[in-house]
């Protein structure tokens, strides 16, 4: 169950460990709300990441996870707060230097339908000023990666399932071989058969790659299917930030032992 | 690069187009007359007399701007040089250009009045009259007038529940038209309707209307049996026509005073009607008539060379036919106007539209104002490039109207066309790391494609239908033929300007459709309507 790296003991962010991939501290986003007084979307958030760990940001719809994830590749700029990736500090990072270093995955796939598989997975090559046959080669080996037919490289994101798309999306992410990859509820659009059997995919792409991902969801099911830890948020905090079983046996606070209750039951896992 | 390179393309385009329509000043620039008419038969007739004499009698080259609209038009072309002459009326002087409210009673004291005002404020000399007075004057057929018992119109009060009133735009919106008659005779109960003086006669005929304005002179009431009222409060300004001349002009070419004065008084009324009859109901050519009027006076030299043009009464394929060349000629016109006009918006617009997607704030300003554009009727835009220094009379004045006629529809569609793509798909492109400019060029552009060549088909079918009307101005095309075929009465001619000029519009809207299909990205569902919406 467990990835290449181990996962640290608690959320405790002053422990001491090796540089890791990410990390937050007390990083606060306020965005300006329709009355003038500001909405606090994310209120002081520490976390830090290990390098190869598959950490899940897990939480009810609107407490503060999409933007906590948007933080990390500067599509949306903290209010308060300092985010390193890889020991460095983003503010001083070139916003796009940065994000190319960073797979992105949305939902849905995010695929762009004037391009065809081959050319939404070879676009950051093509930018790269990659040769044409070296893109090929890598599109190819990307499409066995995620389990998909070579024949669909010619394809166009409108004559592909959501199982397909969602695979496409993936290996897009990795074309650059990025150390790092963000997932916003990657999952989220797809019937239960076919995301069981990603989070399978999943598991043994990050066994053999090693990226450090992290991965949205509002299925506690999956996060304890897919993460090493798992962040539960409420309202803009991580209320508390462990493995499955410190959420079933030591919940810290009546909301968390009632979210485990309620979706853990919810989702069928 | 690209961009430029394609900007030099299209100004040189521009000026070629420039270049052919207006040809280039002969060496020496003294050698070249330019006179000009408003776009009527009988202005026409007597700046073709005028053409001709000089031709025959001076080393000038003449140049003919015959089909210049209306009188605001051909003046402010005169004032500004672009041509040096044209026939005018004292009355138009005394009421338009004057702006005189109070009415003028004697021929002669009008005549005496703009002289000295026209030559005192602006240079411009009114030579010795041609002899008619071509005043306004109200018409109705002979068997109408007859039942209700109408002869002057005083009368017209009397019948207002009854009679239908068909009246030339110029006529309704002229202080010495209908305004002006309203008050004078006291006709408030009529409600006059506008409409082209080349349909008013039919109108007539089928009785449509029952009072229509023309003119003393008209050629046409040689042909319907129409009785002419009496204007018994004497409304009616006097309308004595005379040659209008730069008194620059004048002195450039000391030899045309005495040459045009030898015109003066040759035509009475009767005289004028007849050879405007010759051109309307006979279907003779301008060349032809007045030729045959300056040999009758012995102003030309029977020996001289002619120009005269195949005779109009024809079938509409023999004359299609027969037009086929000139055709061809005025369709190479017309694409070069709207071409040259639709390439320039598409530089200004796109990259528009895109920076409005960029600066949300001025998107409605700008839009905004390329509308309020849109809704200046053509005509009157077109008119509005005439005193623009640079611009004048002729084709860069077409080009600059066409051109921000075709704005609209090219800036409010690229802004729409970026803004309508999936807000989803550019934060991926951003969260992938590719650059603003790369979004642009990779994202947004491509999936906005099919919306911005909707937008550019609208506007090149509009500049190629605005641009029939840009002969108005000289500056050739389609619309030549149609011009004149209204004036004359003549369908044919007017089909055979109409008619390309749609099968233009057709065309080029599939070709763009062709344009547009291999542009939109296989990947993008097939379009659901075949047409700009
Ligand atoms: N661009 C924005 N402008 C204003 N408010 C926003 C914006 N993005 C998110 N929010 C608000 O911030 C809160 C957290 O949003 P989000 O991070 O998307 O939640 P989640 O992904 O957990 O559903 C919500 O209340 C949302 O309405
Ligand atoms: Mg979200």
């Amino acid at each position: 169950m467990i990835g290449a790296a181990p996962s640290p003991p608690s959320h405790d962010v002053t422990a001491t460990a090796p540089t890791p991939m990410i990390e937050l501290r007390g990083v606060r986003k306020e965005f300006p709300g329709p009355t003038g007084t500001p909405v606090v979307a994310v209120d002081g958030v520490s976390l830090r990441v290990a390098a190869g760990e598959l950490l899940c940001l897990i939480g009810t719809s609107g407490c503060g996870k999409t933007t906590t994830m948007k933080m990390i590749n500067r599509l949306v700029e903290p209010s308060d707060g300092e985010i390193r990736v890889d020991g460095r500090d983003i503010r001083e990072r070139d916003p796009t230097v940065l994000r190319r270093g960073i797979g992105y995955v949305i939902q849905k796939g995010g695929l762009f339908p004037h391009l065809s598989v081959a050319g939404n997975v070879g676009l950051l090559c093509r930018l790269e000023g990659w040769e044409r046959a070296r893109i090929e080669a890598r599109v190819a080996e990307l499409l066995q990666l995620v389990n998909l037919a070579q024949e669909l490289a010619t394809r166009y994101p409108r004559e592909l399932s959501g199982g397909q798309r969602q695979r496409v999306g993936v290996a897009r992410a990795l074309a650059l071989d990025p150390p790092l990859v963000l997932m916003d509820e990657p999952f989220g659009a797809l019937d239960p058969i076919t995301r069981r059997q990603l989070h399978a995919e999943l598991r043994q792409l990050q066994d053999r790659v090693g990226k450090t991902i992290v991965l949205v969801t509002h299925d506690l099911g999956e996060a304890f299917a897919l993460g090493d830890r798992v962040a539960l948020m409420d309202r803009g905090r991580i209320v508390q930030l462990g493995t499955e079983a410190d959420f079933r046996e030591r919940p810290a606070t009546p909301f968390v032992e009632e979210f485990v209750r309620e979706h853990v039951r919810g989702s069928g896992a | 690069m690209r961009l430029w390179a394609l900007l030099a393309v299209v100004l040189a385009l521009l000026g070629h187009g420039v270049a052919t329509a207006s040809p280039e000043p002969p060496p020496e620039p003294q050698g070249v007359l330019v006179i000009g008419a408003k776009s009527f038969t009988e202005s026409r007739l007597l700046g073709e007399i005028m053409a001709q004499l000089v031709e025959a009698h001076t080393a000038l080259r003449v140049e003919r701007r015959p089909n210049l609209g209306g009188t605001t038009v051909v003046f402010s072309a005169l004032r500004s040089g672009e041509i040096d002459l044209y026939p005018e009326y004292t009355g138009t002087g005394w009421t338009i250009q004057l702006r005189h409210e109070e009415r003028v009673d004697s021929p002669l004291r009008a005549f005496l009045a703009v002289q000295h005002a026209f030559e005192e404020r602006w240079d411009l000399v009114w030579l010795d009259p041609f002899g008619f007075s071509n005043g306004y004057t109200l018409a109705m057929s002979q068997e109408r007038a007859e039942a209700l018992g109408i002869t002057r119109i005083s009368q017209l009060r009397e019948h207002s529940g009854e009679l239908r009133l068909g009246f030339s735009h110029e006529f309704l919106e002229r202080e010495d038209g209908y305004p002006g008659l309203r008050r004078a005779y006291d006709l408030e109960g009529l409600d006059p309707r506008g409409m082209e003086h080349g349909l008013a006669y039919q109108a007539l005929a089928q009785g449509e209307v029952d009072v229509i304005d023309t003119y003393t002179t008209d050629g046409k009431l040689e042909r319907y049996h129409l009785r002419l009222l009496e204007d018994d409060a004497h409304f009616f300004p006097p309308y004595d026509a005379a040659p209008l001349v730069r008194g620059e002009t004048l002195r450039a070419h000391p030899e045309l005073l005495p040459l045009l004065r030898r015109l003066g008084f040759s035509l009475p009324d009767a005289r004028m009607r007849a050879l405007n009859y010759e051109v309307e109901e006979n279907k003779r050519s301008f060349a032809d008539v007045a030729r045959e009027f300056l040999l009758e006076e012995g102003l030309l030299d029977p020996s001289s060379p002619t120009t005269t043009a195949p005779g109009r009464d024809q079938g509409l394929l023999a004359l299609l036919w027969s037009r086929r060349i000139e055709t061809l000629r005025l369709v190479g016109e017309h694409l070069a106007l709207t071409g040259a006009a639709v390439s320039l918006a598409i530089i200004v617009a796109v990259p528009l539209g895109l920076v409005l997607t960029r600066r949300e704030r001025w998107a409605g300003p700008v839009i905004g104002a390329t509308a309020v554009i849109q809704t200046i009727p053509s005509l009157a835009l077109l008119a509005f490039m005439i005193p623009v220094p640079g611009l004048g009379l002729g084709t860069t004045s077409a080009v600059v109207a066409l051109f921000l006629y075709a704005l609209l529809p090219i800036v409010r569609n690229t802004y729409a066309g970026v803004r309508g793509v999936d807000p989803e798909l550019v934060e991926a492109a951003r969260g992938m790391g590719l650059t603003d400019a790369q979004v642009l060029r990779l994202v947004e552009l491509p999936l906005a494609v099919r919306t911005i060549m909707a937008g550019v088909r609208t506007s090149t079918v509009i500049s190629i239908g605005v641009a029939t009307l840009a002969a108005f101005i000289g500056a050739g095309g389609l619309g030549d033929p149609i011009i004149t075929g209204l004036q004359l009465d003549d369908t044919g001619l007017i089909l055979s300007g109409a008619l390309p000029a749609a099968l233009l519009a057709v065309l080029t809207d599939a070709l763009l459709g062709g344009l547009e299909r291999l542009l939109v990205p296989r990947g993008l569902a097939p379009r659901r309507s075949a047409g700009p919406p």
